[in-house]
């Protein structure tokens, strides 16, 4: 006999429990967890270079990198100091809250006070996955199509910031700055947005001084 | 391709949900998807039929995406529908908006069958019978 069973349950209740656990952790330690995403070649691993290495003396972060295979880009990421771990996903295109539990305790020191994570280079697939960070960032190179928000809203919806980059490029492809960000605000008005350029360090540190002042507020008031 | 990762965190709610009622066969599930996941049904379709494949408990089951679209309240217009694959209000045009529906990516419910000697036997107590 055919039976109806009411079920009314997330898909992803089991990832999104995982990564609110871990945003009590890093609530309890004081720890701000920043998830970075983009389409593969926006730029990420530059600009992680580019910030990581002004946090230096400044900051204790830990950095885990996603990718479907090597290692090259924790290699980029170490040059600074701080203590990297690669995740391979062997073909997942995302990461999710299991991998990051899995392997950030070879990053999270007890004085961590910024954890990064760079996602695998995706638009689509990492929007679904919580991995309880404080910030997700989505990064837009100038060339790609500035209607990328508008093709991808799930990504963009959940971010808290954009980071234009490449903004050297500017003027060399017919990607228009504004019109990206007014597609960006339709789907996340109240997106913060930088434009930098790794090449020029133009926007660099601006970026870099607000995702501190981002961290510091939150350290400092695990402190009290 | 994640949507045979959201295919597989189906199977594993459903074939709790399935264990817990003592159920031996699922027939289908409903399966809500809002316009705002970026989660293809099609895709899904696929990756559904992949994972379920060998799969006795889910033999011959289908899956039925139900596909939510866009609702928001806007301040100025009230509630209603908004421009494609944005949660702008479609009646003006502003994005600052409250969504009302659009991100769900929740499993409605399911429904399952019982082995006639299961359902016997829960009926009648634990009774072997040939």
């Amino acid at each position: 006999m055919p039976k109806r069973l009411p079920i009314q349950q997330k898909v992803l209740s089991k990832n999104d429990e995982l990564a609110a656990a871990l945003r009590r952790r890093w609530q309890e330690q004081g720890v701000f967890c920043l998830n970075v995403v983009s389409s593969p070649g926006s730029g990420k691993t530059t600009l992680l270079q580019e910030t990581l290495q002004r946090l230096r003396g400044r900051l204790q972060v830990g950095v885990l990198v996603g990718d479907l295979q090597t290692e090259n880009d924790a290699r980029r990421l170490a040059a600074a100091g701080f203590p990297v771990r690669q995740i391979i996903t062997g073909g997942v295109c995302h990461l999710d809250a299991t991998m990051v539990a899995t392997h950030v305790d070879a990053v999270a020191g007890p004085d961590l006070e910024l954890l990064v994570i760079e996602n695998v280079g995706n638009l689509v697939c990492p929007a679904s996955y919580d991995l309880g960070e404080d910030l997700k960032v989505v990064l837009l190179s100038t060339v790609e199509g500035d209607d990328k928000p508008a093709k991808y809203p799930g990504m963009f919806r959940r971010s808290d910031a954009l980071v234009i980059t490449k903004t050297d490029l500017l003027g060399l492809s017919d990607f228009d700055p504004a019109r990206a960000i007014q597609h960006a605000r339709q789907v996340r008005p109240d997106l913060v947005v930088f434009a930098v350029s790794a090449r020029t360090s133009e926007g660099i540190d601006a970026w870099v001084q607000w995702l501190t002042d981002q961290v510091t507020a939150k350290t400092r008031s695990a402190r009290r | 391709m994640h949507e045979l990762s959201i295919a597989m965190a189906v199977l594993e709610t459903v074939a709790a949900a399935a264990a817990r009622a003592g159920a031996s066969r699922v027939l289908s599930i409903r399966l809500r998807v809002g316009e705002l996941t970026t989660v293809d049904p099609a895709a899904l379709q696929f990756a559904y039929a992949a994972a379920t494949g060998d799969h006795p408990l889910f033999a011959g089951s289908q899956l039925q995406v139900e596909w939510v679209r866009v609702r928001i309240d806007c301040p100025t217009c009230g509630e209603g529908p908004a421009l494609p694959r944005t949660v702008a209000c479609a009646a003006c045009g502003s994005p600052l908006t409250r969504v009302l529906a659009g991100e769900e990516l929740d499993v409605d419910d399911v429904e399952v069958e019982r082995h006639a000697k299961a359902a016997a036997d829960s009926a009648k107590g634990a009774v072997e019978k040939r």
